[in-house]
């Protein structure tokens, strides 16, 4: 007779994206509270509007904050870096959660599951929702360049914001030989967090202007995401929200 | 709002600020000061943080992104003799319009602009261009070829020692004259979009986007050593101005006179870059609107920027920088200028233009490693030091080799221990911190002190842009070395024996972890594909009602949602009902099925009926999570206790559950994709078809296919294990009871 499965406590995957000089703080941050699985990307945030990219005024540089952490702690380190950093203000930062489908090795997923801080209240909590899923990290890869058109069509969709990575294309049919070296086409990786009444809406524009069939040679795709505290579109939100009242 | 135009405001602030604030308070020790070279001396500030806000926004806007795209430009096309070509004729081009070369040029060749200096300079500038791009495609270690430039420039320079010694300092400094405000940001992005593109060595650890700027320094060092060897060149004296402005109308002079010189000088060492990104962008990279219009802009701000930057230096540094470097070497504590020299070397950096875009560079190609932070505060040790060292030499006239041949043979020697990366930032640090600032301040500062002591210009003045080269070097590469003997440290005392102890969990054999095992189950005619089926769940309106009409439920009407926790049991035989008949009509293997997804939830459920407790939704969702068939086999007894409705997990249980099932019941799939197609109908975006991937027929063949095996072996496994299965059921409800009994006292 077999004994029940103990399966490790799930997972989830926190990004955070703040600006470049507080991204060593958000970092500690996690350290602090016993989150000492993290990565740290650089990426630039697009700028609000196609008339201040021209000045130059809207770029800044972000720093992305990769982290897995128990699933358990996930809303609350969410509050916690809502409250440490005030997300809730405009153009501070945000950060979500994403699921982790699964993880390539059983005892660090136990020790990762393990530390960190744990909210007191969780068994209460009962875990997260499926009505908090409101949100989708749109991702959009296209030829470098061309994120200037994707922000475009994105933010005639509705979007607010997104955040623009720098890659290397290293598809098979890509990659071409020239003495020696490997010639590897760079790319832009767009990260839209949308709404998910927005999210076809701005997936479409994004495909129409950037699409595989365009120029900008774009895939794009939706992952899932749990939960978002961050300021990018608040009061947008807010507005909404009233307006949606009032009717 | 304006951000990032703010931010660029305080960073050039902050890095003019602090020189300016020392220089302003060293002076106030000195009465030859006067009121108006305050007020020179003030303006020539703000200028000098207009200026530097503007052109670092122009650098990031225009220089870099131009750079970028020319070099990734002819890496793409693919063509050899484009990638010979071009960084020859691109480096020369630029060279030859840098203003500093021109007056180094008048300067070596004895008053007048000498052409064949210039063009020989310019030449050199295109050849190193050429080598740095090459060795990258060659694959090269940057080791090597820095051990070889270096050392033919310092037995070069050995040999010009002997015969003729004035032209050693000069010699040396040309280096950081060429290259220039415009040139180090410009080269620089040039190699990265070269190194963006190409990748060859793996072990490169990513210094192909480095080595340029070190190695145009070096080339105009080495030619002109042969020249002065070849004899061919004659020193004249640099002149300095050195006017004590009186009144606030020269003070207005004195700054139209810079303007227009700086205009001047901007303007022509702009042109050549505009020029080759002109021709680039008709002919080849064919930018889009957004892009052109925000380099066009970005040259504006470039023009200005530089332009004010050099006035504000031209007019407000270079007088007090000359007039207190005499003033204190006259003065009876000299010994004072070696640790004030210290000081004013380690903030000038901080306001040279290229060494913004150097620190930005090194942070985006390290991802961080070396922040901006970090390089900053090691630029400022290596100019203060080299500051330091060359105010020494004015006091003391010692012979600039027993600094040169030291350092640069144990930066040469450190190449072997620092890592790669650092090496090629090390030698790239050097050529970027020696810029404006250090020629139109540091320089003046020591010849001022040097024409005090009555020391020899040529020789013990001239060379502190040679020593602010160099000091840099060494103290980057240190910090390699450093740095990489921590790592090892850390990687010997890894993470991972920190671990405390865990027990393995049982039954992971496999090193993969699955913490959701659902399974795709939906497809929707659009050109999104969704993937999973909870957007119908959680679309925002009625989700209790979404749930329910998951489950088939047509009679599912607006009171359901109305329904409270006990009232649920009493849907429930409807439900049941519901799916019975369905049942009725699918097969056999489906009924095992709708079995299976009921029993999964219900050992619980039964108590939870009652209680209603969220904690033991956990249980069931583990229950629900590991998927055991066996306890489908008791489903019969447990029928009446199926709705899970009001438990907070219930979305995730429904989910969970019917993705589960879906592709395994035969009527499941179709009835969620029917009301995913409802869902999908009240959204306009989504009811338009859309020309890419809309083949269901692939995911349903699979979805039978699945079914099909799936419902097999699980039938098989139902029948023939049932005794086993019992057991398991009960056994897990075992498991189960205590805590629901817990509950249900406390409760």
């Amino acid at each position: 007779m077999d004994t029940p499965i103990v399966k490790p406590k799930p997972l989830e995957f926190l990004v955070v994206i703040v600006d470049m000089e507080i991204g060593e703080e958000v970092s500690m941050f996690l350290n602090e509270h016993g989150f000492r699985f993290h990565f740290v990307s650089i990426a630039e945030g697009t700028a609000p509007s196609e008339i201040r990219s021209y000045w130059g005024f809207g770029e800044t540089e972000k720093s992305v904050i990769w982290s897995i952490i128990p699933k358990e702690s996930s809303k609350y380190i969410l509050s916690l870096l809502e409250n440490e950093f005030s997300f809730n203000k405009p153009n501070t930062g945000l950060a979500f959660i994403m699921p982790i489908k699964s993880f390539a090795d059983p005892i660090i997923a136990s020790h990762i599951a393990g530390c960190g801080d744990k909210p007191e209240n969780y068994e209460t909590e009962g875990g997260r929702k499926m009505e908090d899923r409101v949100y989708s990290l749109l991702m959009a890869i296209v030829k470098k360049g061309f994120s200037d058109e994707v922000m475009e069509a994105a933010r005639e969709a509705g979007a607010r914001g997104g955040t623009i990575m720098k890659a290397r294309g290293t598809g098979e049919h890509e990659i071409v030989k020239f003495l020696g070296m490997t010639i590897e086409p760079e790319k832009d990786v767009i990260l839209i967090l949308a709404k998910q009444d927005k999210r076809s809406e701005i997936m479409k524009a994004i495909y129409e202007k950037a699409g595989l069939h365009r120029e900008g040679n774009g895939l794009i795709i939706a992952l899932p995401v749990d939960d978002v505290v961050g300021s990018f579109n608040l009061n947008r939100d807010l507005a909404d929200e009233a307006n949606n009242n009032l009717k | 709002m304006f951000k990032n135009l703010v931010g660029k405001f305080i960073e050039a602030a902050v890095s003019t600020l602090p020189i300016s604030i020392s220089v302003i308070i060293m002076s106030l020790f000195f009465k030859d000061i006067t009121p108006p070279m305050y007020l020179l001396f003030s303006f020539g500030s703000i200028l000098l943080i207009v200026g530097l806000a503007l052109f670092s926004l122009g650098m990031d806007l225009a220089l870099a992104p131009i750079g970028r795209e020319i070099g990734s430009h002819i890496v793409n096309k693919k063509k050899v003799w484009l990638l010979i070509l071009i960084p020859l004729i691109v480096g020369f081009i630029i060279t030859i319009a840098e203003p500093g070369v021109t007056v180094l040029s008048s300067q070596l060749g004895g008053g007048n602009s000498n052409p064949i200096i210039v063009y020989t300079l310019a030449g050199a500038v295109g050849l190193f261009l050429l080598v740095s791009v090459l060795r990258i495609f060659l694959k090269i270690q940057l080791r090597y070829v820095f051990i070889g430039i270096y050392g033919l420039m310092l037995l070069l320079g050995a040999i010009a020692q002997i015969v003729n010694p004035d032209f050693v300092s000069v010699a040396l400094d040309a280096g950081g004259v060429v290259t220039g405000a415009i040139t180090v940001p410009f080269l620089m992005a040039f190699t990265v979009g070269i190194s963006s593109v190409a990748h060859g060595r793996t072990d490169s650890e990513g210094d192909e986007g480095f080595g340029t700027v070190a190695l145009c320094t070096a080339g105009p060092v080495i030619i002109i050593l042969i020249i002065a060897l070849s004899g061919g060149l004659k020193l004249q004296q640099a002149e300095v101005i050195h006017d004590t402005f009186i009144n606030i109308d020269q003070i207005a002079l004195a700054f139209g006179r810079g303007f227009i010189n700086s205009f001047r000088d901007v303007a022509i060492s702009l042109t050549p870059i505009i020029a080759i990104f002109a021709v680039f962008q008709i002919f080849a990279l064919k930018l889009k609107r957004v892009k052109l219009i925000r380099i066009i802009i970005g040259l504006i701000y470039s023009y200005f920027g530089l332009s004010f930057f050099l006035t504000g230096v031209n007019v407000g540094f270079l007088p007090i920088g000359k007039l207190l470097g005499g003033i204190i070497a006259l003065s009876s504590y000299k010994w004072i200028l070696v640790p004030l020299g210290g000081i004013l070397g380690a903030l000038i950096v901080l306001a040279e233009p290229s060494v913004h875009a150097l620190t930005k560079q090194v942070n985006e190609l390290t991802s961080g490693v070396l922040s901006r932070r970090t390089m900053l505060v090691l630029l400022c040790i290596g100019v203060s030091l080299a500051v330091g060292m060359s105010l020494l030499r004015v006091l003391t006239s010692i012979s600039i080799w027993w600094f040169l041949l030291p350092i640069y043979g144990a930066c040469l020697v450190l190449t072997f221990f620092a890592p790669k990366l650092f090496t090629a930032i090390a030698f790239d640090s050097g050529g970027v911190a020696s810029g404006p600032m250090t020629v139109t301040f540091a320089l003046p500062f020591v010849i001022g002190a040097c024409n005090a002591v009555d020391g020899n210009v040529f020789t013990d003045a001239f060379g502190i842009v040679a020593s602010v080269t160099m000091a840099p070097i060494l103290v980057i590469m240190i910090t390699g070395v450093i740095y990489k003997v921590k790592v090892r440290k850390a990687e010997l005392g890894s993470e991972l024996e920190k671990l405390p102890e865990i027990p393995l969990p049982t039954l992971s054999s496999e090193p993969i972890i699955d913490f959701d095992t659902n399974v795709a189950s939906n497809s929707s005619s659009s050109i999104i594909v969704d993937f999973d089926d909870e957007d119908t769940v959680d679309m925002p309106d009625n989700p209790t009602k979404e749930g329910l009409t998951n489950e088939n439920d047509t009679s599912a009407n607006p009171k359901e949602k109305e329904l409270t926790d006990r009232k649920n049991i009493s849907i429930s035989p409807t439900k049941e009902g519901l799916t019975n008949e369905n049942d009725t009509s699918a097969s056999p293997k489906e009924k095992d099925l709708t079995d299976g997804k009921d029993i999964s939830i219900s050992p619980t459920k039964e108590d939870l009926s009652d209680e209603k407790d969220a904690s033991a939704s956990i249980k069931e969702r583990d229950l629900t999570d590991r998927k055991d068939i066996s306890i489908s086999s008791k489903i019969e007894d447990l029928n009446d206790e199926t709705d899970t409705t009001d438990n907070p997990e219930k979305e995730d249980l429904e989910e969970i559950i019917s993705c589960n099932i879906c592709p395994i019941l035969g009527q499941n799939p179709d009835d969620l994709s029917k009301n995913d197609r409802n869902t999908i109908s009240n959204d306009p975006s989504l009811s338009e078809s859309f020309p890419i991937y809309t083949d269901n027929s692939i995911d349903q063949s699979n979805m039978v296919k699945l079914e099909e095996e799936q419902g097999l072996r699980k039938s098989e496994e139902a029948n023939k294990q049932n005794e086993k299965i019992q057991n398991k059921t009960e056994h897990l409800e075992d498991d189960l009871e205590p805590k629901n009994i817990d509950l249900g006292l406390e409760d």
